[in-house]
């Protein structure tokens, strides 16, 4: 690895799923938790992420390069940012759980922002289609807690 | 497609599962409730929060957190912040904590007097005094808010008309906002100025919000360019009380004036109660008409504020009509009077000519 051309050294990631991701450290160093591993000297071996597969860490360094570089512009990750969001849920769940993992915070902060997004405004029976979950109260429930939320969307 | 399970994954699965079928989990339960009632929830507003708590248990039980709603009634009313006690009231208000405050306070009022009569719950006694909580944004952001406690039981009170004054005349405060010098700019102020006004009183633990939002008349002063804009909602009045009025006006008034350097200064914000023969509430009635607002029904606020401006045209026509209503029977009256008057004056000539 030392004999790579990059200025910057390399991390080999290997993700829950088996899959090894070789990073420049400089990106990798976005990830909190990875950066502590950087810095307690851990970080020789391919580091094991148990809690991340393969696909989102793929997603999570695509975000940490395009940060990790110095020449991007505040308005022009905007952009990106905004376009690196528009993904279908799984995917934007997994890139939440990854990010909480890994401790990005900016990562976290986007896609979170993008999920209360979605939601924003919404009537109940349109969050539980977005969100898709079930209606798990029963009717006497569902009126009360109707009843009492009514001011918000009706 | 049915979610493998609704119920919350720990953190320690989500592996195993996410190796497996990557994008096939599109239930918000593959995100650890913590977080989503830490980074997720925290993000919505209180309408959005109170809605997703009607999706499902596991969203109810997360958005039922007190912090929630403080931390949104703080930033929704940031009046309500600097005054120990309000805090207080706020955090105890009954029956869920600021929840119930925000769900009070924040939709728009609708006074209904046949809903006023709750029949489960006799209306507590006129409180003894009122606070204001009262907040002004221009574009989102704040330019004016104070706290006011107005006492309600003095004869001062209750006998002279019923008025809530947040400035003394000779107090001004500044806005970065340049003073509108024509009518385009006026009217652009009426979109873009928004105003709570929070009615509470603190021994029934109760609250109300008296602002239609949006303003519901904006109106420059051709000479002195002062520019008046009016917030309102119309309460309706129990016959029952004896009024002779169905509805009344909460108007509230914030005068604004130009300062030399062109910027905007607020120079009154009041709030009076006004009858639809146009004569202005005194204390004691006042405090009748807010008792059945306290009750009324609450209704959801659009971002545009029709709804408020809709209710006071309304109550402008009705006003109007009662008016002429009225000009017409005292026409009628006044041509009794003189047809009358005539025949007196005829029969008593041909009275005198015949005798």
């Amino acid at each position: 690895m030392s004999l790579s051309p990059s200025t910057s050294k390399m991390l080999s990631l290997k993700s829950s799923d088996g899959k090894v991701l070789e990073v420049e450290e400089h990106v990798a160093v976005l990830c909190e938790t990875i950066k502590s591993l950087v810095e307690d000297g851990c970080a020789d071996s391919p580091i094991p992420l148990a809690n991340v597969d393969g696909a989102t860490l793929g997603n999570v360094m695509e975000w940490c390069k395009k940060h990790a570089d110095q020449k991007a512009s505040a308005d022009d990750l905007e952009d990106w940012d905004a376009e690196f969001v528009e993904r279908d849920q799984g995917e934007l769940y997994h890139l939440i759980m990854a990010a909480n993992y890994l401790n990005i915070k900016g990562l976290l902060d986007l896609i979170c922002q993008k999920v209360a997004d979605m939601i924003k405004g919404k009537h109940p029976e349109k969050i539980r289609e977005i969100f898709n979950i079930e209606n798990d109260f029963t009717p006497e429930q569902q009126e009360q807690i109707r009843k009492d939320n009514s001011w918000a969307f009706e | 497609m049915a979610p493998p399970s609704t119920s919350p994954t720990p953190t320690g699965t989500i592996a195993g599962a996410a190796a497996s079928d990557v994008g096939a989990s599109t239930t918000i339960s593959a995100v650890h409730p913590d977080i989503l009632s830490t980074h997720i929830l925290t993000l919505l507003d209180g309408p959005t929060l109170a809605s997703a708590s009607c999706a499902s248990s596991t969203l109810h039980a997360l958005s039922s957190d007190h912090r929630l709603w403080s931390h949104i009634c703080q930033s929704t009313w940031p009046s309500t912040t600097t005054d120990p006690r309000l805090l207080h009231l706020i955090s105890g208000f009954p029956p869920t904590g600021p929840r119930s405050f925000f769900s009070s306070s924040f939709p728009l009022l609708l006074s209904d007097p046949t809903a006023a009569q709750n029949p489960h719950r006799p209306s507590p006694p006129p409180p003894p005094e009122l606070i204001s909580a009262v907040d002004i944004h221009y574009r989102g952001n704040l330019i004016f808010s104070k706290v006011q406690e107005t006492e309600t039981v003095t004869g001062w009170f209750r006998c002279s008309p019923f008025r809530v004054d947040l400035l003394d005349p000779k107090d001004v405060v500044m806005t970065p906002i340049q003073h509108p010098d024509g009518d385009d700019t006026c009217r652009e102020l009426s979109n873009d100025l928004s105003l709570s006004w929070i009615l509470i009183d603190p021994i029934g633990r109760r609250a109300v919000n008296l602002s239609s939002y949006k303003p519901v008349h904006v109106q420059r002063h051709w000479l002195t360019g002062e520019v008046q804009v009016r917030y309102s909602s119309i309460l309706a009045v129990d016959h029952n009380k004896g009024s002779s009025s169905e509805f009344v006006q909460c108007g509230i008034v914030v005068t604004c004036g130009g300062s030399e350097g062109g910027e905007m200064q607020v120079r009154e914000v009041s709030l009076q109660a006004e009858d639809m023969d146009g004569m202005h509430l005194n204390g004691k009635d006042g405090l009748v008409v807010l008792q059945t607002a306290f009750e009324g029904k609450r209704l959801k606020r659009g971002r545009s504020g029709e709804v408020g401006r809709k209710r006071y045209e309304d109550f402008l026509a009705k006003k109007r009509e009662r008016r002429e209503r009225k000009a017409r029977t005292e026409g009628r009256l006044d041509m009794m009077c003189v047809a009358f008057g005539v025949s007196i004056f005829a029969a008593f000539w041909i009275f005198v000519l015949c005798t």
